[in-house]
């Protein structure tokens, strides 16, 4: 104010009329800046939300896929294995009421009652298949183990699992959601790379719970998963990564630090998986 | 008319600084508008006290002006900052600030000279008040002719991006 009271009247009007223009200049000039920026961020969380949306999609279709593929599985085994051995012990039984043969009879009721026995363990395998009763009676480290006891006991390649830390087990339904996650990566395995070992540990570290796998065959890494993630193929690892969604779980593709190994690390919360199990 | 004057900078102030507080969602930031009005009081009891012979209260209208220009910053930021992305000029209060923020800072250098302005030489100067004050109260009208904004309507959701 002392300062602007010492200036000569002609210097007042003229930083009287500069001022108010520099002001004025200055205001809409934020303004602008403010709504232009606005307009930048929104196209920014526009692309993020039609990228995630995307994203959902095909991991709902994958999901949706294995489904109707695992149905047509079920509904093949039932009708093309099932289905004529029950028609063949129907026959046999029929043979009975026809012939009236003793001996005969017994040797066809004997028939009817082997493919009955067949058929009782092909609905077996199937039920197994569908829900392993290893995992739900003893849990994962066994189901785990007995799968890679089947893989290792075929002759084709060295599996071993070992469990570190596993006392307390988690959820039955996450439980299921981990093992179908191995499964599948193993079936991955058994399917592309050409290995000759696969060996799975399974580790915690304060709130975090782990599980490696590694193998020596021809494996991805996290930029091939994320491709194949954003591609329609890959039916497997987005089923994968719907799953994990599901226990807002982690899976990481990496080159061991030799570069002879394929790593993939599957890190869950525990915290995340009792919360979990508690909203369920 | 000193009085008169001063009596309407702090009834104006008082208006404004009720909006902005109300405005204001971030606590911190609330405190803003409470320790302008803390500053303003002073400085317009300090002038009450120790009048001078001039008309107009050049001070008390100048530091106005100036906690206003900061408000509606503050509130300009709180809106880049936003996690809750609504269009900004969507809403009425953004019109209002405008208006604000339009009309202290093109009368800011007025109000610092107008103590020393002789009499024809302050009717010259104060077309720009006038013409400030017609476009704040257009920008008002038009703030207060808007719908009442939707919360849901103008978020990202329901925006069609080939607008953009």
């Amino acid at each position: 104010m002392i300062l602007l009271q010492a200036t000569p009247g002609s210097n007042v009007s003229l930083v009287l009329y500069f001022g108010t223009i520099g002001m004025l200049a200055l205001t809409i000039g934020l303004i602008v800046f403010i709504i232009f920026h606005q307009r930048k961020v929104i196209r920014y969380q526009l692309r993020l939300q039609r990228m995630e949306q995307d994203q959902q999609k095909l991991l709902l279709n994958a999901s949706i896929r294995l489904q109707e593929e695992e149905r047509q599985r079920i509904a093949a085994d039932l009708h093309d294995d099932a289905g004529p051995l029950l028609a063949t012990a129907r026959l046999y039984l029929n043979e009975n009421l026809v012939n009236l043969d003793k001996t005969t009879q017994l040797q066809s009721i004997y028939n009817a009652k082997q493919i009955i026995d067949d058929t009782i363990q092909l609905i077996r395998n199937i039920s197994h298949s569908l829900m392993p009763p290893t995992l739900k009676n003893f849990g994962l480290e066994s189901a785990v183990n007995d799968l890679f006891q089947k893989i290792s006991g075929s002759g084709s390649m060295n599996a071993s699992s070992r469990f570190h830390d596993y006392r307390e087990r988690l959820q039955a339904e996450n439980e299921l959601i981990i093992f179908r996650v191995i499964q599948e990566l193993v079936n991955n395995i058994l399917k592309h790379s050409n290995a000759s070992f696969i060996h799975l540990t399974q580790n915690t570290s304060g709130e975090k719970f782990f599980i490696r796998l590694h193998h020596d065959g021809r494996g991805i890494t996290q930029n091939d998963f994320n491709k194949l993630n954003k591609s329609n193929v890959g039916l497997g690892l987005k089923n994968i990564q719907s799953r994990l969604k599901v226990l807002h779980g982690k899976i990481f593709f990496e080159k061991d630090m030799s570069q002879t190994y394929y790593k993939v690390t599957i890190e869950l919360i525990k915290e995340e998986e009792d919360k979990l199990g508690e909203q369920e | 008319m000193f009085y008169f004057w001063a009596s309407y900078t702090i009834v104006e102030y008082s208006f404004y600084a009720i909006f902005f507080y109300a405005t204001f969602k971030n606590k911190k930031t609330k405190y803003i508008p409470i320790i302008g009005t803390l500053i303003f009081y002073s400085i317009v009891s300090f002038t009450f006290f120790n009048k001078n012979t001039q008309a107009f209260d050049s001070l008390s209208a100048s530091m106005e002006a100036i906690l206003m220009i900061i408000n509606c910053i503050v509130f300009l930021y709180g809106q880049i900052t936003s996690s809750e992305i609504i269009y900004v000029y969507n809403t009425k209060k953004f019109w209002i600030v405008i208006a604000i923020f339009l009309y202290f800072s093109s009368t800011l250098f007025l109000f610092l000279f107008a103590a020393d302005f002789a009499n024809p030489q302050s009717s010259n100067y104060w077309i720009i008040n006038n013409l400030f004050e017609i476009l704040k109260n257009t920008l008002f009208c038009i703030s207060f002719a808007m719908k009442k904004s939707d919360a849901n309507k103008n978020t990202i959701n329901t925006y069609n991006p080939d607008l953009l």
